[in-house]
């Protein structure tokens, strides 16, 4: 009998999709030869809306074109939003390089001495790297006004930034605007919104989100706010962030201790879990200093090579902290002996006799150790 | 800002669900919230099965709207109980209605002007087509935004999808479409978990659909509560609101939901 074979769909479903991908590319050259209109129409949208929005898919492909560039004439935009960059994305994405190939091309702004900068595409830029790539094809784009700001907006629209670093673009995006320093507007935000929540106003933050510009104004110059803190607020609303959020959220986050903001930029650790995390040093057990930096580096290693939920995360914290705190706290056993007295071993369950059988007979040979010791 | 969404829902054959699956989509969509029209474009009016409608005249229907003296006053149902889920029926009629069509110079744009000159206010239009490539067909392609493949996972049928997926590709280009409507995603339906021809058809689907970034959406299950359903008028999500079989749907839902943002 012959051999039966499965019969696979793969070869007719491939000849579908090269008669799908024929004609999306004869589409692409009709769009190209559209070409001159739309370099008069970019031209018209030039000062008005976001770049970002102009550059979007084929539209940048018919205008610009790709370009294969050297990697080492990419440099990374020292701005960037977004500083989180941990090793397993970065090899993640190496290995999907590897797999498909660069599907997405990178956007790049030409410098004046011949390098390009990155806008869109660090991720995939460090990962090429890291797997011996030379080159990348790349959308060449004009420089905006502001790249730091045209990039930020992109991250916020695409919610792509974690609050840590949403936070510090945003301050430092905000400071620039006001020629303040960041530390004037972190504490220009804590002070209004302390101050809104004292007069019970704070839901009004909400209702304002996405009022128009002249609305947000009023209300705020009703509020009893000094001028910087009624431009911090307008900043924070522009960006279609409730301050009340931003401040709960992102300032949090960006008030973390150094050491931990860069365990989740290059570690991968989630900022709920850094959070969980800072009681080590807002409120670090009673331990001499050197090996309470050692046990903090101990255990964000910990955390990020188990990948630990950020639940877990916190039962590691406290249980930390009772084996740290105990010995030193226990000093006085008037309370324990009062406690053991009112039990009713009666009424306890058969395990619960059982172990603490066990531990007070361990006691009790510490005990008479104790005793022999200082009888002598 | 919301952009209405037409979408086409089409297979290659009949009797693959998909006038099921366009049901529970425009249910679903209704019950979030959003304004939905449901055009039932198919002879067999299975719509009116599905809803528990009674059968309507020409009139009443669908055909209606293809015949030139179409006044511009929609053949719209509600259904009860749901706001806002309307529905356009279908009728055997819509065939002769179609053969009339063909002399015509603008047959496969009748739904496209149509729906231009007496636009309605719907957030999401479904037309659920015949499972043919006939005028009904090509009039919702060219009217769509959207194109939903159903099929089942055997292989005649991913051959089928195959060929479907060329039509569509070069009706597009030859009935100057622009802009050509986008390919929704290819959703497999009424499948069994534990038959293994299945299962290995939505792999060779998986293997070729990213090369066109076609998404290959989950799986809906096969389930006979679907004809349970059908048997009283209505949807599975009515019907039985908490069958996991509804969950299936979430994914499409969602890209649909991602869709009318713009």
């Amino acid at each position: 009998m012959p051999k039966r074979e499965r019969r696979s769909s793969v070869a007719r479903l491939n000849s579908a999709v090269a008669v799908v991908q024929g004609n999306l590319n004869d589409r692409l050259e009709e769009l190209e030869s559209e070409n001159s209109e739309l370099k008069q129409l970019v031209a018209a949208l030039k000062g008005h809306g976001s770049l970002e929005e102009s550059i979007d898919g084929q539209f940048a492909k018919s205008l610009n074109g790709t370009m294969a560039i050297s990697i080492n004439d990419i440099l990374p935009f020292r701005g960037q939003p977004r500083k989180t960059f941990p090793e397993n994305e970065i090899s993640e994405m190496a290995s999907w390089l590897l797999k498909d190939g660069q599907q997405e091309p990178l956007k790049v702004i030409e410098t004046e001495d011949s390098k390009y900068q990155i806008w869109d595409g660090e991720r995939r830029w460090r990962a090429a790297q890291t797997i011996g790539w030379s080159r990348l094809n790349a959308y060449v784009l004009q420089l905006p006004d502001s790249l730091h700001l045209e990039i930020l907006k992109g991250f916020l629209s695409r919610k792509e930034l974690n609050s840590l670093d949403r936070g510090e673009a945003i301050i430092q995006e905000i400071s620039q605007r006001l020629n303040k320093s960041d530390k004037d507007i972190v504490s220009s935000i804590r002070s209004s919104i302390r101050k809104i929540e004292r007069a019970k106003k704070i839901s009004v933050m909400e209702q304002i989100l996405h009022q128009p510009f002249e609305i947000q104004e009023k209300t705020l110059a009703e509020m009893n706010l000094n001028q910087l803190q009624q431009q911090v607020l307008i900043g924070l609303l522009d960006f279609q962030l409730n301050p009340r959020t931003f401040a709960a959220v992102d300032l949090v986050a960006y008030s973390l201790p150094a050491q931990l903001k860069n365990a989740v930029r290059e570690k991968g650790i989630v900022v709920g879990a850094a959070l969980a995390l800072r009681k080590l040093w807002q409120n670090p057990p009673k331990i001499d200093t050197e090996e309470l930096q050692a046990k903090r580096t101990e255990i964000i290693e910990y955390v990020a090579e188990s990948r630990l939920s950020i639940k877990e995360v916190r039962r590691l914290v406290s249980s930390f902290y009772q084996e740290t705190n105990r010995p030193s706290e226990i000093k006085n056993a008037s309370a324990l002996i009062k406690y053991l007295e009112q039990i009713d071993f009666e009424k306890l369950e058969d395990q619960a006799v059982l172990s603490l059988k066990d531990l007070l007979e361990e006691k009790l040979q510490k005990i008479d150790k104790v005793i022999n010791d200082r009888l002598g | 800002m919301k952009t209405q969404r037409r979408v086409m829902i089409d297979s290659n054959a009949g009797g693959v669900g998909k006038s099921t699956v366009a049901g529970q989509l425009a249910t679903k969509l209704a019950l979030k919230g959003y304004s939905v029209a449901l055009l039932d474009l198919d002879i067999s009016a299975s719509q009116n099965v599905f809803f528990g409608l009674e059968h309507v005249k020409a009139d009443e229907s669908v055909a209606k709207i293809f015949r030139k003296d179409f006044d511009g006053s929609w053949p719209l149902k509600k259904i009860s109980g749901m706001k806002r889920l309307d529905i356009c029926q279908g009728s055997p009629e819509l065939e002769k209605v179609m053969e009339d069509l063909a002399n015509s110079d603008r047959k496969a744009y009748v739904l496209k002007d149509v729906l231009q000159d007496n636009p309605l206010p719907h957030d999401f239009i479904f037309f659920d087509c015949p499972g043919s490539r006939g005028i009904a067909n090509k009039n919702a392609l060219a009217a769509a935004t959207d194109v939903l493949f159903v099929m089942q996972a055997e292989s005649k049928a991913v051959d089928g999808f195959a060929g479907l997926l060329e039509w569509c590709s070069l009706k597009s280009k030859e009935l100057r479409l622009n802009p050509q409507p986008r390919f929704l995603g290819a959703l497999p339906n009424m499948v069994e978990r534990n038959t293994p021809a299945h299962l290995r058809a939505i792999n060779d689907l998986e293997e070729v659909l990213p090369r066109l970034q076609l998404p290959l959406f989950p799986y809906i299950r096969s389930s006979k509560e679907f004809k349970n359903a059908a048997e009283y008028g209505v949807p599975l999500t009515s019907y039985r609101p908490g069958h996991p079989a509804n969950a299936d749907f979430q994914p499409v839902i969602s890209a649909l939901e991602e869709a009318i943002k713009g």
